[in-house]
């Protein structure tokens, strides 16, 4: 029965957090008083936005950013085998070749077939 | 200095072999489609795509060989004995070399059929062997983690593949359909493995057996979540709405590939989890799985008889067999077990071939879809009608083919451990499929034929799949356990099922 009672306390805990989160945002808000321009730009100080934020993206931004996404992989495998390199000796050397060899053959057919071509 | 874990990279050996090949061909079709002319040879898309199918079929062949040898060994070797990921056993390896079969002949079977739909390109049969290797990650995994890495490496490949015809709106649907309700179900199987960790305290299926409470319910909660997630993926009714759209609008030799091979996978990594992890739930279990199999039954074989498109009818009629594999999941016993993997080899065989057919009829772009367009065609095209008409057969579970063994062994475990009335309802929707299996050789043998332009000749590829196919489905129907072969002998298929289950028993 004690653990009927967990499993309704998971479920309760899991409807709350996200209500309370929203609530919360609404009432912790601040909103713009004033309909005035400058306090609805985007960007209260800084860039001045060029036009409305809604608006067709060409589809080559999301192979730029597909290949951005494989190198942003392989700096999260690199950043903790660079600080452990000393203690892994050198087998690690020869693993992270296989890793980094691998998404260099995806880089390349991704270079071959003009995914970064910008025409 | 940390110690290296003492891994054993011979565990992987089959699945970095494919992975290897996926990798091979991305870099070749790159390096072909810059050259003019290889070794004297004019480099066109044709050949580009024939030398890429020639890399995939190697590398797949490799495979079979690797994983066969792995399976003749026996014993079990774990990759990392600290952290037991992934195990290579005598399940795992039959398994395996059963998945490489299917993709090699999946390969063979669309070097023509991408040409005549003009799809021809390379990364085609790389993506096939991307997902391969995903499905051989999944049945050798030995941990939660591990399923699910296989499960994703296994999905993603195939969502492509579904919308492999871009130009064609159904395809894109199907792509876009499957892919939303199959990362629905990789949700859902996450968060019940989330659960389930949650219960036991780890990940591995050790874990999950020692730990396992069977009285908590967030175990019950966990273990009714993964058994969804693999539901949607071998298409159990009620989570079966998706596979017909999805055939459908896959090219056909894409259906073909991942009507088969998904299912060997899913259902011999669900043995794994009932016979390794859930071995203390196998009670309330039985219950799930009788009430799941015998609505699949029922429900596939019934939508089945209103179909007026092939493609639908086999994605019904491939509902209705994961209704009859469950049955060795709700027997629980060896015999049921080893039932379902002779059943699974047998339909690799009469399904493949069926799409086979339809895939060998595709004519300049369009697939031949409709059940009428079948009609006379034992008057044009003699060979195939024969060739269709025996797998339709032996989907029908007529004595004599694989499909008849494969029910027969699957019924008499049923018996065995006194699951009565799921092999009564099991038989009378046999008979009912009966009706819309033969309903494609009737028109074949007995109509006129239409004015309906077929392709008049065979690929070679094709025809091998075909013949493959046809005399595999006659020699496991007729001596499951001497398969006659010219290069290694009489073999025992029935055997091999035997002892690929037997590990889980202890023996």
């Amino acid at each position: 029965m004690d653990q009927w009672v967990a499993a309704a306390g998971f479920v309760a805990v899991a409807i709350i957090v996200p209500v309370s989160m929203l609530v919360g945002a609404k009432l912790l808000a601040v909103t713009a008083k004033s309909s005035s321009k400058l306090k609805t730009m985007t960007y209260e100080c800084g860039e001045e936005p060029e036009g409305g934020a809604w608006l067709q993206f060409h589809p080559r931004y999301y192979l730029v950013a597909l290949i951005f996404v494989l190198f942003d992989i392989e700096a999260v495998f690199l950043f903790p085998w660079a600080l452990a390199i000393e203690e892994l000796g050198g087998l690690a050397i020869v693993d992270m070749l296989i890793f980094v060899l691998v998404l260099l053959l995806g880089w390349g057919y991704a270079l071959r077939k003009g995914a970064l071509k910008w025409q | 200095m940390i110690p290296a874990p003492d891994l054993n990279l011979s565990v992987l050996l089959p699945i970095i072999l494919v992975a290897i090949g996926s990798m091979t061909i991305l870099m070749g079709e790159v390096l072909l489609s810059r050259a003019d002319t290889v070794l004297g040879r004019e480099v066109t898309e044709s050949f580009i795509g024939t030398v890429l199918a020639g890399t995939a079929i190697f590398f797949f062949a490799l495979t079979l060989w690797a994983s066969g040898v792995a399976f003749a060994g026996g014993g079990v070797q774990v990759f990392n004995p600290d952290n037991p990921m992934y195990q290579l056993d005598p399940f795992s390896s039959f398994v395996t070399a059963v998945l490489a079969l299917s993709a090699l002949l999946s390969c063979a079977l669309s070097i023509t059929y991408l040409s005549e739909l003009r799809i021809n390109h390379g990364e085609y049969y790389a993506l096939i062997m991307l997902s391969a290797s995903g499905m051989m990650l999944m049945v050798a995994a030995v941990d939660l983690i591990a399923v699910f890495l296989g499960l994703e490496l296994m999905s993603i490949p195939i969502y492509v593949l579904a919308g492999f015809d871009r130009r064609k709106l159904r395809s894109n649907e199907s792509a876009l359909k499957y892919f939303l309700i199959g990362s629905f179900a990789s949700a859902i199987l996450l968060y019940g493995m989330a659960l389930l960790y949650g219960v036991s305290g780890g990940t591995s299926f050790e874990a999950l057996r020692a730990g396992f409470d069977a009285d908590n319910p967030m175990a019950l909660v966990g273990l009714g979540l993964v058994v969804v997630g693999f539901a949607f993926k071998i298409s159990m009714v009620p989570f079966h709405q998706w596979t017909p759209d999805v055939y459908e609008g896959a090219p056909s030799a894409v259906t073909a590939y991942m009507s088969v091979t998904v299912k060997v996978a899913a259902f011999a990594t669900l043995i794994r989890l009932l016979a390794m992890a859930f071995g203390p739930l196998e009670a309330s279990l039985e219950t799930i799985f009788w009430v799941l199999s015998a609505l699949t039954i029922v429900v596939g074989n019934i939508m089945a008889i209103i179909q007026e498109n092939v493609k639908r009818m086999l994605a019904y009629s491939s509902i209705a067999h994961a209704g009859y594999l469950m049955i060795g999941l709700v027997t629980g016993t060896i015999e049921g077990y080893s039932a379902m993997i002779f059943y699974l080899i047998a339909y690799t065989f009469m399904n493949l071939g069926a799409f086979g057919v339809v895939v060998a009829l595709a004519n300049r772009g369009n697939d031949c879809e409709r059940i009428a367009s079948f009609a006379g065609l034992a008057r044009t095209r003699p060979g195939l009608a024969a060739v269709m008409a025996l797998f339709m057969l032996s989907l029908a579970g007529i004595p004599g083919t694989a499909g008849f063994m494969g029910k027969f062994k699957i019924f008499m475990a049923a018996v065995n451990s006194g699951d009565i009335w799921l092999l009564i309802i099991g038989v009378l929707m046999s008979v009912v499929s009966v009706y819309y299996y033969l309903r494609i050789p009737v028109l074949m043998y007995m109509r006129e034929p239409e004015d309906e332009s077929h392709r008049t000749e065979i690929a070679s590829g094709e025809g091998a799949v075909l013949v493959v196919c046809a005399l595999a489905v006659l020699a496991l129907g007729l001596f499951p356990n001497r398969v006659p072969t010219l290069l290694f002998g009489d073999l025992d298929v029935l055997d091999w099922a035997n002892r690929s289950v037997g590990m889980f028993f202890g023996g």
